[in-house]
């Protein structure tokens, strides 16, 4: 092949991966307005800070077996078979995922700007252009990000800007604070927000594994998580501010129907495009990412790399996008009731801790072996 | 030669993906859709009334003969299903994204609107920059067809009317879309809107000739604010108390009230309110709802008919508390005629009780306009004028010192 096997991404490039990965699809779907209602940014800010607990614990396991991804360290963990076993069951949800969060973005598209356009030329197109990207290398993919990025951060903030001179902004929408206690909030902070999309960077173990400099790795995604944070739940207190808390937990994507009342004097106004394009951004990189996961997944099972696999697996993503669900209403029933509870929290909680504890034990094991020398450890056995 | 194998389809297939030939729409073949009325039908349950632009008329050059829009109705059961047919009379695809005015006769409004404002809200096309107004009289079709020389298109030239009449005198609550949903859908609110009706003959009205004259046979004016509960209508307030709802509900901008000078006097003068705020405080004693209300504007005085020599410092203050008394009281006859006669809280106090005091408005929710007409409701208003135009002391009263 023309290309070797690793491929790294420089730290910036982490940085910003991670950043849209976790704000991508989130800002615009507003998960876990229905309970929360105007408590929903203290939800979201909740929920970063149990979000920065996995990410701890993702990036812990990549430091305690440098140089190692996922799939190595499943497989090094908890011993060849079952390694793999788990490794084909990571991979299923991987490309599993990276098909819903795309259905999610072709349903934003077909609802607001392309009513006529049937779904399946909307999905083939994206997931043509993803195949391309990730065929190119997960370090394309990174300095797309990069290119990105900037004016990810300018429509973001052009779009607050708008909404503060269009004088749409109420604060009072806000009142009253946790009037309802805190109950609602937990309710919607576990296991939908911390899952969705904290719990997901877990698929970034793959690429974390390899960044140029893997001491600033664990900075980097815990930075890189906060910011993302702050900027989900700001988001929420903007769709709060504007719509009011009933309309956000109603609306099909909140951040839409926020950008819509923008209105300055006739002129700037039907702004869309710009959440189309935030949108845009993250669920390329959010669906990158996933596909380029279970292909690398692929590529350790068959030691045969992962380029083999990109089209016909993205050609199938494509297609699972299509037929996850018969219609909007399935798709979004699936995504908050069972998606989070049977797929995510295995898989971003529950394995990734138990792949921590193992590994924790192992190293303690080592050191009272280093400290004391075999006889040492007999002696305490006696 | 791999990466080219795979590369060129792939740009083929976008060439000819990225035409996007499905949604396309040309601006010569689409009409835009400036005005909806919505009547009930003698069929069918509804009757849709669309008003499109006929834009070469109101084109500065060559505009002039023609009428500047075409209406057609259509009658049916919902109207997302009419909005798609009415191509049964209209030539071009109709857009609705630019919609500026939606009619509503009587008889919808007591029907209920719940009905029909589910499409509007779900609608891609159908944006909330529309206003939202009612015909009391005769078939809200009628408003969509008085033509006006200025603003030559019926639903803009009302549009305009409105948004200027909020800024200068508040007389217009400005409703929109999502507030009316936002009301329905919040216990402590009830939605209201504007009523507009036409003076003059409305079927003289219909036609170009009605631009060619000074006073035009028909004229499309407001009329005072209709009043709903749930979504049904009950009753209306006349156009003079449109500010002091406005002002219960802290959206006042500009107002101008006048006042009589002294007690009992018929001489009177005119102050222009222009920074209007209101801070509203709940508490509940006993179970009933006490509503404190206060009320601070800013204003210059605009005339007086009194010989008061408005280069003192005593006179302005004299007129302050004339305005504090006066205020205060206007706005509580609105809200106790609104308390006592409907029962309807369109002030949205409700949703006030419900951010200062959480745990009760919870447990009231459910009959809250019940306790709304029950409410206590007290006004406390600060006035402070800061000037009085060009001129120091009035004619008058030097008139009767030199006299």
């Amino acid at each position: 092949m023309h290309s070797p096997l690793l491929e790294r991404i420089s730290i910036l490039q982490q940085f910003v991966l991670i950043f849209l990965f976790q704000v991508g699809s989130a800002i615009v779907v507003g998960a876990g307005a229905a309970d929360a209602k105007q408590d929903l940014w203290i939800a979201e800010i909740v929920a970063c800070a149990i979000g920065l607990i996995l990410v701890v614990i993702y990036v812990y396991i990549l430091r305690l077996k440098p140089g190692y991804d996922l799939y190595d360290i499943l497989s090094l963990v908890f011993g060849r078979w079952p390694g793999r076993l788990l490794a084909v069951l990571y991979i299923l949800y991987f490309f599993y995922i990276s098909a819903r969060v795309l259905r999610d973005f072709t349903e934003l598209l077909i609802i607001d700007v392309l009513p006529e356009t049937p779904l399946e030329i909307v999905t083939l197109l994206f997931i043509l252009t993803v195949i391309y990207m990730v065929y190119m290398g997960i370090e394309v993919l990174g300095r797309m990000s990069e290119t990105f990025v900037p004016y990810f951060i300018t429509f973001v903030l052009l779009i607050t800007l708008f909404l503060i001179f269009g004088q749409d902004i109420s604060v009072e929408n806000l009142l009253p604070v946790l009037g309802d206690g805190w109950e609602p909030v937990l309710k919607v902070v576990f296991p939908e927000l911390v899952t969705f999309p904290y719990g997901e960077t877990v698929v970034l173990m793959i690429i974390m594994a390899h960044t140029t400099h893997p001491r600033y790795m664990p900075l980097t995604a815990l930075l890189a998580t906060v910011l993302s944070g702050s900027v989900l739940s700001y988001h929420a207190f903007l769709m709060i501010a504007v719509l009011g808390g009933d309309m956000v937990a109603r609306s099909t994507f909140p951040l839409l129907s926020v950008v819509r009342e923008v209105s300055i004097a006739n002129f700037i106004e039907r702004l869309d495009a710009l959440v189309v394009f935030i949108m845009m951004v993250g669920i390329f990189v959010k669906v990158s990412l996933f596909f380029y996961g279970g292909l690398k997944g692929l590529e350790f099972l068959t030691r045969i790399p992962f380029r083999h696999f990109v089209l016909p697996c993205g050609l199938m993503v494509g297609f699972l996008s299509i037929i996850i669900a018969a219609n909007f209403a399935e798709h979004i029933e699936e995504g908050v009731q069972i998606v989070p509870l049977f797929f995510h929290v295995p898989f971003q909680i529950i394995i990734p801790v138990l792949l921590l504890a193992v590994l924790l034990i192992q190293r303690w094991r080592q050191r009272r072996v280093k400290r004391h020398g075999f006889r040492g450890t007999l002696q305490k056995w006696k | 030669m791999n990466r080219h194998g795979i590369l060129l389809p792939l740009l083929l297939l976008s060439l000819i993906c990225q035409t996007g030939c499905w949604d396309r729409r040309e601006v010569n073949e689409v009409s835009v859709v400036t005005g909806m009325a919505i009547d009930t039908g003698e069929e069918m349950k509804y009757r849709l009334t669309v008003e499109v632009i006929n834009s070469p008329e109101l084109n500065q050059q060559q505009g002039g003969a023609a009428a500047p829009a075409i209406v057609y109705w259509r009658e049916g059961h919902t109207i997302a299903e009419l909005a798609q047919k009415m191509n049964t009379g209209l030539t071009r695809d109709l857009v609705f994204s630019h919609m500026r005015l939606l009619v509503i006769s009587l008889d919808v409004a007591r029907e209920g609107l719940f009905d029909f404002l589910d499409y509007l809200e779900r609608s891609r096309e159908i944006r909330n920059d529309f206003e939202i107004i009612l015909a009391r009289k005769g078939k809200a079709a009628d408003v969509l067809q008085i033509t006006y020389p200025v603003q030559k298109v019926p639903s803009i030239k009302l549009n305009t009317q409105m948004q200027t009449l909020k800024r200068e005198w508040g007389g217009d609550p400005d409703i929109r879309l999502k507030d009316i949903v936002n009301s329905l859908m919040s216990p402590g609110r009830e939605p209201v809107m504007s009523i507009v009706k036409i003076r003059g003959s409305a079927e003289e009205g219909k036609s170009v000739s009605n631009m060619e004259k000074v006073t035009p046979d028909a004229l499309v004016f407001m009329d005072g604010l209709a009043i709903f509960k749930e979504d049904k209508y009950v009753g209306s307030l006349p156009v003079e108390a449109i500010p002091y709802v406005l002002l219960a509900d802290n959206k006042l901008r500009e107002t101008v009230i006048s006042a009589a000078c002294r007690e009992n006097a018929s001489e009177r003068f005119t102050v222009d309110l222009k920074d209007t705020r209101a801070k509203i405080k709940m508490a509940v004693k006993d179970d009933i709802p006490q509503i404190h209300l206060g009320i601070e504007v800013e204003g210059q005085i605009d005339g007086t008919e009194c010989a008061d020599d408005l280069s003192k410092k005593k006179v302005y203050q004299a007129y302050e508390s004339r305005t504090e008394t006066v205020l205060a009281q206007r706005l509580k006859d609105v809200i106790v005629l609104v308390q006592t006669r409907y029962g309807s809280d369109i002030f949205g106090f409700g949703e006030e009780m419900n951010r200062q005091q959480h745990d009760y408005f919870q447990r009231v929710k459910g009959r809250w306009n019940i306790q709304f007409s029950k409410a206590a409701v007290s006004v406390k208003v600060n006035a402070k004028l800061r000037r009085a135009g060009l001129v120091t002391n009035t004619f008058k009263a030097v008139e009767q010192k030199e006299g």
